[in-house]
């Protein structure tokens, strides 16, 4: 069609806005595509990785290592287990290294540069902290007093994120990484006694498609260790100490039972004898009895021989009295041996009947032994769970972060790009609907020919089609070209291989097809009625007056009326004005938001932080040690936005020295929910939190009573006596000490130790991460801004061309035309400002949590009022350079070519 | 006959700003005449033009061209008459201003698949030596020889002209109406001329007066004047 010569002559009449515009198109999709494809390659390649380097899927900790026969029983089942042993030590300039032997199943190593160790003194270190501390293969380093050369440089794929711990914001490989040694070296390590905290017997597994995750678990949470296989020294003591404590109480009822058996024999034997016993004191006594009896010449028996020889005595004594004395002797002497022969009797009763309680005291004893032996056992063992931690490959923070945070790249940036084609393609739209109606008496006079609708809807969606073909065309080589760029940021981050660029071809067909797919059809929406008009009124130029520019304007100057006439003759270039600012705002409270996401975090952290060190216990003393605060924490996980985040429960006491709200009126499940926790939950007071221990498959329901000011990490606080008696535990149980100086701790009773630098620094490392981020997304948003007002602006001068040079014919000056034609825009944008700048926040801030969804911390996008002042004041200043050139621009209308080509 | 207007009927508005500007118009003309549509301003003459066009719907009556009742076609079948009937020449040309002259011209070639020999139209026309100028380089003489080969190059049955010398001087005016006329004879096309220049009532065939939205005079001009003798 003959028509379609104009497209390229109406494009270099209009060169400047179409070059415009052509190269915001370029930027944004280069911004888009470079995006996509670097998400792209990093979540393949990371994906390609972890899978060729045997991934796990999941990983568990133990308090004692699993005997031979649970991993035996394991295997058989078919889960292919590996241990992944660790120790932290000091090392390169005040950081910690965490050491592991090297794998040889499961999470192995990929080296970007030499080798996997092999001999006792090579050692690899992982990629971004040999980077940092300019390590290079073939270097030494020294661990645990021992020195180490550097075979080889590379990663992990289960420390692609290299936290310290899992609750960790991020990682700072500058102060914390990994690193791998052989087995001998690791033992020799482990033996040093110089390691930062205990050794952590953690296993990896893979599944294989043989047992499902939760299965696994659950065998491994009936699992009871061999106490034999303890090598930790405290634990070795706390069992040791609970044995002894058993076995006293126990050998104690044992001696009992045994002397209560010697008891009994003896007191058989003694009554085995009774008989004898009594026997011979019967015959002592019946043969005194016969001796007197003979001598008195008559028969005594027991039972009358105290009344016989009284009788011969009362006979005897006046008459004989020796004879009588001597009666009355043999009766004293009788007396005593029937006492005695009594006594004897009384005596051997006694014995067969303390016997008999023998026998009975020996029963209840071998009663009470059994008995105790339960007790004890129930008491007295320690009933520690082996199991400590249970995470799945796809819960770990640690695994496919890169990915994970990529993702949310990828998908904002698609929904970004079509977002600034829309507005790319609306702003074209603009100066089509423009020439259309400066040309509506020719595509009258077209009409009239015969031309028909479709044939001119064609014609005018060609421009905006090539454009924004060639822009996104061009912007997609662009982005393609700078993946590497764009995933930069990933790797100086994450830990992973080294990237081969991946565009899958959804990027071509986005970036190619996308652009001119949302021009068409955004031009054909905004074009259409245009063109749907009758020939006839295209012929006079009729135009739809809209109620709006007839709205009556009451009494006021002519000035004042004539601005808001014209500004309300050129609505839709105002909208698309304010619309445009609306986006551009958008973008830029995206850099805003992470700006004030760091700002934020550093200084609520560095607030909030009191203590100089918190110690976690894997073993607490039995009293916490001098210039220390007892503190118990429980960490239980909570998911929000697919992701499951560790949250501390911190049992403090009321008058804490490091915190400064009250718990002391919580009951024992209720809570005290800090900030970060609350705004990264969205937890308002009143509500009920419920936190999952996922090892030991519990959940606990909390009640929030209120939230408190405290930023770091994600933390939730209780009353630490109550705490105690919700978790069961000890009243005197704790296993976290705050101090303001470093504390004499045997390592080995430590988890872990995190200072008042580690907390403070981690925002300063996320900071340092976002801060091109920030830049180069609030750079295009000004450019966004800038061209939008400058062509819509200018837009509006080109169409009110005819009547400026009328008003320069009446006789009006520069100054007075300027004040009409231009001074009502000053009006459209402030009030455009006034709308877009909180509606922008307002959306941003809504959306914003999505984009950081992957992080571990409150996020708090409050600002500064000044933030508002100083994007006020960016607006306007751009506003007044614009209208500068504008100015100029009014300037060089001239009354006689406008008169010439009459509307 | 092959323009046959019977009885139509057209206002604009409603109510009481309702405005009867044709208030039944009959007329017949035949083929291959040129006829001048005479009248004040506001006569209804340019809206007869436009119902004829297609470019108006009456509100009574019917208008046969060639026997085809486009009073009752669609807007699309209207499209597809004013595309293989009509030729269409404005006052103030309506060009395409970024188009040269030979472009403005293949503009309509592109609608028709027998279109006139475009070099031949263009040297009719007188335009030879102008053929790749932009209108903004021509004159408002030159602007209608383009404008009116532009109309004939699809070789219409019908030429509507809605005052095509409104907008030039009188020399060149003529030198328009001496073109027409050639038109005329060489092509047999059908014209309709609305003007309200009374000059040309002597040079056409036929000769309609309209006043107040009525024909007061239909008459076929028995003694035809050259263009080139007519007095402007």
């Amino acid at each position: 069609m003959i028509l379609n010569r104009r497209v390229l002559r109406d494009l270099k009449a209009n060169i400047f806005r179409y070059l415009s515009l052509f190269i915001m198109i370029v930027l944004g999709m280069t911004i888009v595509i470079g995006l996509c494809a670097a998400a792209e390659t990093v979540i393949k390649w990371t994906n390609d990785s972890s899978v060729k380097n045997h991934i796990e899927d999941g990983q568990f900790s133990v308090f004692v290592p699993l005997a031979d026969n649970n991993i035996a029983e394991l295997e058989d089942k078919g889960i292919t287990l590996e241990k992944n042993f660790y120790i932290d030590f000091l090392a390169e300039e005040n950081s910690t290294l965490r050491v592991f032997k090297n794998r040889q199943k499961i999470n192995l190593i990929a080296p970007d540069d030499g080798e996997v160790p092999v001999s006792e003194n090579e050692i690899f270190i992982e990629k971004n902290y040999a980077k940092v501390h300019k390590i290079s293969v073939g270097d030494t380093i020294t661990i645990g007093k021992i020195n180490f050369t550097v075979c080889g440089i590379g990663s992990a794929p289960d420390y692609e994120n290299v936290m310290n711990n899992l609750s960790d914001i991020g990682n700072d490989t500058e102060k914390f990484s990994i690193a791998f040694v052989s087995d001998n070296a690791y033992e020799k390590l482990s033996k040093s006694g110089l390691s930062k905290k205990t050794e952590t017997f953690l296993y990896s597994f893979l599944l294989n498609g043989k047992m499902t995750s939760d299965e696994l678990k659950d065998y491994l949470l009936n699992i009871e260790f061999d106490e034999n296989l303890i090598t930790d020294k405290y634990l070795r003591e706390m069992i040791d100490e609970a044995n002894a404590k058993k076995n006293e109480i126990n050998d104690g009822i044992a001696e009992l039972s045994d002397g209560g058996n010697e008891l009994t024999n003896g007191l058989s034997k003694l009554d085995d004898n009774s008989d004898k016993l009594n026997k011979a004191a019967s015959s002592v006594f019946d043969a005194m009895l016969m001796s007197a009896s003979q001598q008195l010449e008559t028969t005594l028996t027991e039972e009358n021989y105290a009344k016989a020889l009284d009788d011969t005595y009362a006979q005897l004594e006046a008459v004989m009295p020796e004879k009588a004395a001597l009666v009355a002797e043999t009766k004293a002497q009788l007396d005593k041996l029937s006492e005695f022969k009594k006594g004897i009797n009384s005596y051997t009763d006694g014995v067969a009947k303390a016997k008999d309680g023998s026998e009975k005291l020996s029963d209840g004893i071998k009663e009470l032994q059994s008995k105790a032996k339960n007790l004890t056992d129930e008491y007295f063992t320690v009933n520690i769970p082996n199991l400590t931690s249970y995470l799945d490959a796809e819960d770990n923070p640690r695994i496919g972060a890169a990915a994970d945070d990529v993702l949310i790249n990828k998908v904002c940036a698609i929904f970004g790009g079509v977002v600034l084609l829309i507005l790319f393609s609306y702003v074209i739209s603009v100066f089509v609907v423009h020439n259309i109606d400066r040309e509506s008496q020719v595509i009258g006079a077209l009409y009239s020919l015969g031309y028909v609708k479709k044939e001119l809807l064609r014609h005018y969606l060609i421009l905006p089609a090539i454009i924004t073909f060639l822009g996104g065309a061009v912007g997609t080589l662009l982005g393609i070209l700078t993946t590497s760029c764009q995933y930069k940021g990933s790797i100086i981050y994450y830990s992973f291989p080294t990237p081969v660029n991946n565009c899958p071809a959804y990027l071509l067909v986005y970036g190619l097809v996308m652009p001119p797919l949302v021009s068409v059809i955004v031009n054909l929406l905004v074009i259409n009625k245009k063109l749907s008009q009758s020939p006839l009124k295209m012929l006079r130029h009729e135009k739809k007056e809209h109620r709006i520019s007839n709205v009556n304007l009451g009494k006021i100057s002519f000035v004042n009326r004539f601005r808001i006439r014209q500004m309300l003759r050129e609505i839709r270039a105002s909208l698309t004005l304010c619309g445009g600012m609306l986006i551009a705002l958008i973008f830029m409270m995206i850099s805003v938001n992470c700006y004030a996401i760091v700002h934020n975090l550093s200084e609520q952290n560095k607030a909030d932080t009191k203590f100089s060190y918190m110690y976690t216990l894997k073993y607490p003393p039995d009293t916490a040690p001098e210039n220390s605060e007892a503190c118990y924490a429980e960490t239980l996980s909570k998911e929000i936005y697919g992701y499951d985040f560790d949250v501390t429960v911190m049992g403090i006491d009321n008058d804490s020295k490091y915190y400064d709200f009250d718990v002391s009126k919580l009951k024992k499940n209720e809570i005290a929910v800090s900030s970060s926790v609350a705004n990264k939950f969205k937890i308002s007071n009143g509500d009920k939190v419920t936190l999952s221990d996922k090892a030991n498959n519990m959940d606990y329901t909390f009640t929030v009573k209120k939230i408190v000011p405290y930023s770091v990490g994600l933390n939730v606080f209780m009353d630490i006596d109550k705490m105690r008696s919700f978790f069961e535990q000890n009243d005197n149980y704790y296993n976290v000490l705050l101090s303001d100086k470093k504390l004499d701790i045997d390592t080995d009773r430590v988890y872990s130790c995190i200072t008042y630098d580690d907390i403070t620094s981690f925002a300063d490392v996320i900071g340092n991460r976002m801060w091109g981020l920030i830049i180069s997304i609030g750079t295009a948003a000004i450019v966004i801004f800038i061209v939008v007002m400058y062509l819509m602006l200018k837009m509006m001068i080109d169409r009110s061309a005819f009547s400026i040079s009328l008003v320069k014919i009446f006789g009006y000056n520069d100054k007075e035309i300027n004040k009409l034609y231009l001074g009502g825009s000053f009006w459209t944008v402030l009030v455009s400002a006034l709308i877009c700048v909180p509606t922008a926040k307002f959306i941003m801030d809504a959306f914003y949590p999505y984009l950081v969804s992957n992080v571990a911390c409150g996020i708090d996008l409050t600002i500064f009022p000044v933030t508002y002042v100083l994007i006020f004041a960016l607006i306007f200043v751009s506003y007044f350079i614009i209208n500068y050139i504008l100015t100029w621009r009014l300037k060089k209308i001239s009354e006689t070519d406008i008169l010439k080509n009459r509307e | 006959m092959f323009i046959d207007v019977q009885n139509i009927k057209k206002s604009y508005g409603s109510g009481e700003s309702r405005t009867q500007v044709l208030r039944g118009i009959s007329a017949e003309i035949e083929e291959g005449q040129m006829c001048v549509i005479l009248g004040p301003s506001g006569s209804g003459k340019s809206t007869f033009l436009n119902v004829i066009g297609g470019l108006d719907k009456v509100d009574e009556g019917n208008i046969f061209i060639n026997g085809l009742d486009i009073s009752k076609l669609k807007p699309k079948a209207l499209s597809k008459y004013r595309r293989d009937y009509l030729g269409f020449i404005f006052q103030f040309y309506n060009l395409v201003p970024n188009l040269t002259v030979r472009e403005n011209i293949q503009v309509c070639e592109y609608l028709t698949s027998s279109p006139l020999n475009i070099d031949e139209l263009i040297e009719t026309m007188g335009l030879t030596e102008h053929q790749k100028k932009l209108p903004s380089q021509l004159s408002g003489g030159q602007q209608q020889r383009c404008a009116i080969a532009r109309a004939l190059v699809k070789n219409p049955k019908v030429l509507l002209c809605d005052e095509p010398t409104g907008a030039l001087d009188s020399k060149t005016a003529k030198e328009i109406m001496i073109l027409l006329e050639e038109v005329n004879k060489k092509y047999g096309t059908t014209m309709l001329i609305v003007t309200h220049n009374t000059v040309i009532k002597d040079m056409v065939h036929r000769v309609i007066k309209i006043k107040d939205g009525m024909i007061y005079k239909n008459y076929i001009n028995e003694s035809l004047v050259p263009a080139s003798e007519l007095e402007w």
